[in-house]
């Protein structure tokens, strides 16, 4: 399959492949912390029992941590990453003004559009993939907080209760 | 033919244009002169619509917007290139984005001023980049070329040789509106001076008639801008104390 020219999404002469290196790093190490939900997840799953003969027991009225205290800064890499897109776009904008002045040639094209094209779908596109990636990995580590915790182990709202965390 | 009525432009409380009537019909060179600050560039921006202003400015009687934007091509000291591209690149946005980007003058003039085709303009000299932002405007296929001191930096022999070639490969139905200090320099090149000051068009003369007059271009500026030739004897003499 031939790899789409994303140059044509970005400043003319405009280091392309850097951005997209730099995404493509910001989104792993995203992924990476966010995973580390999984220990935590898999620590606190394991003190609900106790062990009795080489036998886990539930502990009677044994309560598991909130899914919104377990997951913590998990998800803020994205978020992060995503504020970084943001940034981006004043970037692409100010690169039109560094070392000449090509935003007066960008500015008098017959395309209007083509200087916004080539400084937001970049930016917003992966912007938007951070949130969705975010909240993709919200609600898998939520199917996983309750799917495997013992239902009796959780207290009521858990959904609201994440949203209640926010600032 | 470019037609600008009451144009008015102020920075602040600065008045940068006072209402400037200029008429630039479609075939003629005109030179634009004037003192740092008296407002060249302001009227070449207002004309570009890269600067908001006061009053019209038409283009074959309509507006200028991004229906004939493509019309007017700009060549600046500033440089409006990307850096980062090479001339081929250059030329490949250039073709999609002006469908009178004329591939023959571009070659024929990167291969006069021996430019490199595949560097990156930013490891050009300064008259390199001033060569192929001129390059460019001229190979836009428009048909004003507005050029702000486009050749500030290059040496005599290649300005010479720039003017020649230009005067060479125009159409008839081209205008060039060049903004220069370079008075001596372009007076043989010119059809018309257009004289600025502090934002107001104080003389407006045909080559043509200068000549018929006797007078020189030089002359004609140094007159209209009540030149005083003896300010220079009167400063020494004041801070030298010798009478030239």
């Amino acid at each position: 399959m031939r790899k789409p020219d994303l140059s044509r999404f970005a400043p003319p002469g405009f280091n392309v492949n850097a951005e997209i290196h730099f995404f493509i790093i910001g989104m792993a190490s995203s992924l990476i912390l966010s995973l580390t939900f999984i220990p935590g997840y898999i620590a606190n799953r394991k003190s609900l029992y106790i062990t009795f003969s080489s036998e886990k027991i539930l502990m009677d009225g044994a309560k598991m941590a909130d899914f919104s205290e377990l997951l913590g800064f998990t998800l803020y890499g994205f978020l992060i990453l995503a504020i970084c897109m943001l940034g981006m776009i004043i970037f692409h904008y100010i690169y039109h003004y560094k070392d000449s002045k090509s935003i007066y040639l960008m500015k008098r094209l017959p395309n209007p559009s083509e200087l916004h094209k080539r400084c937001l779908v970049l930016p917003i596109t992966a912007f938007f993939v951070c949130i969705v990636s975010a909240i993709v990995m919200l609600l898998v580590y939520f199917c996983i907080y309750m799917t495997f915790t013992p239902e009796q182990c959780i207290t009521p709202d858990q959904w609201q209760k994440i949203w209640r965390a926010l600032p | 033919m470019i037609e600008l009525k009451k144009v008015r432009k102020n920075y602040g409380s600065k008045v940068a244009l006072r209402d400037v009537d200029l008429l630039l019909p479609r075939g003629e060179i005109v030179g634009l002169f004037g003192e740092n600050g008296a407002g060249k560039t302001t009227l070449m921006k207002c004309i570009l619509g890269l600067l908001p202003y006061d009053g019209s400015i038409t283009l074959d009687g309509a507006p200028i917007t991004p229906n004939n934007i493509s019309q007017i091509s700009f060549a600046t000291s500033e440089h409006s290139f990307f850096p980062g591209l090479s001339p081929k690149s250059h030329r490949d946005f250039y073709r999609e984005h002006f469908p009178k980007f004329s591939d023959t003058r571009f070659e024929g003039l990167m291969d006069f001023f021996e430019l490199p085709k595949n560097k990156p303009l930013k490891h050009f000299s300064v008259g390199q980049k001033n060569q192929f932002e001129v390059i460019l405007s001229l190979c836009q296929g428009a048909d004003y070329i507005i050029m702000d001191e486009p050749f500030a930096g290059n040496d005599v022999f290649n300005r010479e040789d720039f003017y020649k070639v230009l005067l060479g490969i125009l159409e008839p139905n081209e205008t060039i509106l060049l903004s220069t200090h370079l008075i001596e320099e372009v007076s043989s090149f010119i059809g018309r001076a257009v004289l600025i000051h502090r934002g107001e068009i104080i003389g407006d003369v045909s080559t043509l008639d200068l000549e018929e007059s006797g007078s020189s271009l030089i002359d004609f500026v140094k007159n209209t801008y009540n030149y005083r030739s003896d300010r220079v004897s009167k400063t020494l003499e004041a801070l030298t104390g010798k009478k030239e």
